[in-house]
């Protein structure tokens, strides 16, 4: 991340430091420079200086001044996710909350040094200026992430890369250039004023892939379709595991079987049973995930396209999911208008429940019980 | 220093008369505008080479424009070819300065002087001392003449917010005490809790909230929007001072609050639901920044759309207010404050908004809110709601 100043349009070198009032500023210039405050009305609290800290640069375009919320990881706090907004003002819920005020400095200080970890730049005129807010140096769409890492057992308990399908499930994304108009992202919405962040297994790895998909996703503007059809991959890709992993514990009972020609016709006919989507969503649920199903809306709204489609509705995610999938795939065609809006809440709901699958993802060759801070 | 010129300014009202002076007597003449006036503009930085040549010029005894200043006190002069009477009248109010135009180059003079002196440089200090500079000083200007030439003066310079111009010309109000209300420095570190005490910088942003017809905190520096309003107002203000009239109105609005419901506040039970309200008393609720733009933008639209004829007419309707249930009214307004909390993106702005509709029907005698608080406040929300989610 980068924070350039220009002057009359000629960049000029800067500091960061505290002035007389405890106020981080710029210093322009050497010897006698001037120096730019930055306003922040609120009484923001040092005590975290010199601990350790990762602070994240999202985007959030619907994200609100009240938005703030601690951040959770398997069920324990690690940080606090705090929207530019929130720095700009004390108006809202936290400004008086005294953890917030701890991590609230740690954000500002981190994202004025350009410490957040995120490929990120911005410019600004200093000429004539005699303070800046934090709105100046961020747009109202960021969000700043601030993880504690003294609450870690160790650094892969919180990777970003691996807690994007989480972040956007929340309604943020990590920051890139120019995204402030890009992204179609959900509004925030922390319960109870926390944020409850799944990070991906390590059984899935392709976080760039993951991240990827998520992006052309959010990228896709309004078209229900075509989100539906990056999200899908998702699950495609979880799927493409499910077979990988049956096939290996497969070829292991084919060759213990050796002669037996009878445990090998039954070992096959389970190869051609595991080549379909729909059982390997079945597996998906049962045995990878480990977690009992709770896709209460992603059902639901599922049932609601099928019926305006006229087709069977389901109770379970193979019997409901996958003929939305193959209806979009290979009949799209007959999709009316007027479902667009209910393939948006299919669109919604599934993100959601993608995050708690990568998360909850075990692979049964591994012997480990699945997460149970997953879900 | 000698008065040279006497020109009258008719587009304001005014006597604008040129004076030649030393820089010597210049700096002795403004040193004490700048330290007093601590509403006075901060110097800011721009290029360093506009400003450093004119120190190299300033030694080098170049002539530079005339610095534009005006004197804030009544001022009334029947000869005006006669040019002693502007001079002494300057020597006795001199406390009363103004720089409208030349601030920056006003700083550069100090500034170089002070290294000189620093440096050493007696000889070429003495020589700029004593070389001439031009002034314009302003006689007999109202405030609101001052800030139109503050602006029109000040176009393509750095520019200054319309709000820090306000702030300049109505700082000696915190000495005086109009309609008994009292007007409190942020630096004086106290509290404006009583019924007739304001915040001095939310005064002046509920006043420029009327100026612009527009409740939002935006500081403009758009010269353009800003002369447009002074042009309107410029119509306003023949004789009466529209700052004394905003405070009365809306300090008249605040006693009639507190007369109705001396007592009112949020019930225990209340707040155990809802730990941060935005005012647990309706003077807390009213007495807020948010509140007074809202006053200030809502007064200025109606009288824009010719509902209302004027500040006069809006305090007597404001001594008609009456308030059924105010513990009701008060938890009422509450609720809708949070909601915007909650659910509006910028909870300052919401607010402002919010209030500027309140105020709109509950001023305007041909809405179904007026003079209905809770019926104001419940259409205020919707307003809002209307046209923002």
């Amino acid at each position: 991340m980068e924070i350039s100043l220009t002057s009359d349009g000629r960049p000029v070198g800067y500091k960061i430091e505290l002035d007389e009032n405890d106020s981080f500023c710029f210093t322009i210039g050497e010897g006698d420079g001037w120096t730019i405050p930055i306003d922040c009305p609120l009484q923001l609290n040092k005590d975290f200086e010199g601990k350790d800290f990762d602070t994240y640069l999202l985007t959030s375009p619907k994200v609100k001044e009240n938005n703030a919320g601690q951040v959770f990881c398997k069920e324990r706090r690690i940080g606090w996710i705090i929207p530019a907004l929130s720095l700009a003002s004390n108006l809202h819920d936290f400004s008086g909350n005294e953890h917030f005020l701890k991590y609230a400095y740690i954000a500002l200080r981190d994202c004025i040094r350009a410490k957040t970890i995120h490929d990120w730049r911005r410019a600004i005129e200093v000429s004539g200026r005699e303070s800046l807010t934090v709105l100046d140096l961020f747009d109202e769409s960021k969000a700043f992430l601030v993880v504690s890492r003294e609450t870690l057992d160790s650094p892969k308990d919180f990777e970003l890369q691996r807690a994007v399908a989480s972040l956007v499930s929340c309604g943020f994304m990590p920051a890139s250039e120019g995204d402030e108009d890009r992204y179609n992202l959900i509004e925030p919405h922390p319960e109870f004023k926390k944020y409850k962040i799944l990070v991906t297994s390590e059984d899935i790895g392709e976080y760039l892939v993951i991240y990827s998909l998520l992006k052309s996703y959010l990228e896709s503007g309004e078209s229900p379709v075509l989100r539906f059809f990056y999200l899908y991959q998702i699950m495609e890709m979880l799927l493409e595991k499910v077979f990988s992993c049956e096939q290996v514990q497969l070829a292991r009972e084919i060759v213990e079987a050796g002669s037996d020609l009878v445990k090998v016709k039954d070992i096959l006919e389970k190869v051609n049973k595991y080549t379909s989507e729909k059982k390997r969503m079945s597996l998906l649920i049962e045995e990878y995930t480990g977690i009992p199903p709770y896709f209460g809306s992603l059902i639901d709204a599922c049932n609601d396209l099928l019926d305006q489609l006229y087709l069977d509705s389901g109770q379970s995610l193979n019997n409901c999911l996958y003929p939305v999938r193959n209806f979009v795939f290979h009949r799209y065609r007959a999709l009316p208008e007027s479902s667009d809006a209910t393939l948006e809440e299919i669109n919604l709901a599934l993100a959601d429940v993608l995050s708690h699958l990568l998360s909850a993802f075990k692979e049964k060759s591994t012997g480990r019980d699945p997460d149970p801070g997953s879900g | 220093m000698k008065a040279v010129s006497c020109l009258r300014d008719a587009r304001i009202n005014a006597y604008n008369v040129l004076f030649e002076i030393s820089i010597g007597d210049y700096k002795d003449l403004v040193e004490n505008v700048l330290k007093k006036n601590v509403f006075q503009r901060k110097r800011v930085r721009s290029s360093k080479t506009v400003y450093s040549l004119l120190r190299d010029d300033l030694q080098k005894q170049c002539v530079i424009p005339p610095v534009v200043l005006a004197l804030t006190t009544d001022f009334y002069n029947s000869r005006e070819d006669d040019l002693r009477v502007f001079e002494k009248a300057l020597e006795k109010d001199r406390e009363s300065l103004v720089i409208l135009d030349g601030l920056q180059r006003t700083y550069t003079i100090l500034d170089l002087l002070q290294d000189l002196g620093d440096g050493g440089e007696f000889g070429i200090l003495s020589e700029v001392m004593a070389s001439k500079i031009r002034m314009e000083i302003y006689f007999g200007i109202n405030r609101l003449g001052i800030l139109y030439r503050m602006l029109t003066l000040n176009t393509g310079q750095t520019p200054m917010s319309l709000r820090q111009q306000i702030e300049i010309l109505y700082l000696d109000y915190l000495d005086k005490a109009p309609f008994g209300v009292q007007l409190i420095r942020e630096s004086e570190g106290r509290a404006a809790s009583g019924v007739d005490q304001y915040n001095f910088k939310d005064i002046v942003e509920g006043f420029n909230a009327y100026l612009d017809r527009d409740e939002l905190p935006i500081d403009k520096s758009d010269i353009l929007e800003n002369i447009n309003s002074l042009e309107r107002l410029s119509k306003e203000n023949q004789s009466t001072d529209l700052f004394e009239k905003y405070l009365e109105a809306f300090s008249c609005f605040i006693r009639r609050v507190h007369e109705e419901a001396p007592d009112a506040s949020l019930s225990h039970d209340y707040l155990e639901q809802n730990f941060s309200p935005f005012g647990k008393t309706l003077l807390q609720v009213f007495k807020k920044p948010q509140a007074m733009s809202g006053f200030g933008a809502a007064v200025g639209k109606l009288i824009d759309f010719q509902i209302v004829e004027g500040f006069d007419s809006v305090i007597q309707d404001i001594e008609k207010i009456e308030i059924d249930n105010p513990e009701e009214f008060l938890e009422d307004i509450n609720q809708s404050l949070n909601w915007l909390k909650n659910n509006a993106k910028k909870i300052g702005n919401a607010q402002r908004s919010y209030f500027s509709f309140f105020f709109r029907d509950l001023l305007n005698p041909e809405g179904d809110s007026y003079l209905k608080m809770p019926s104001a406040s419940k259409d205020a929300l919707r307003k809002y709601q209307g046209q923002n989610m």
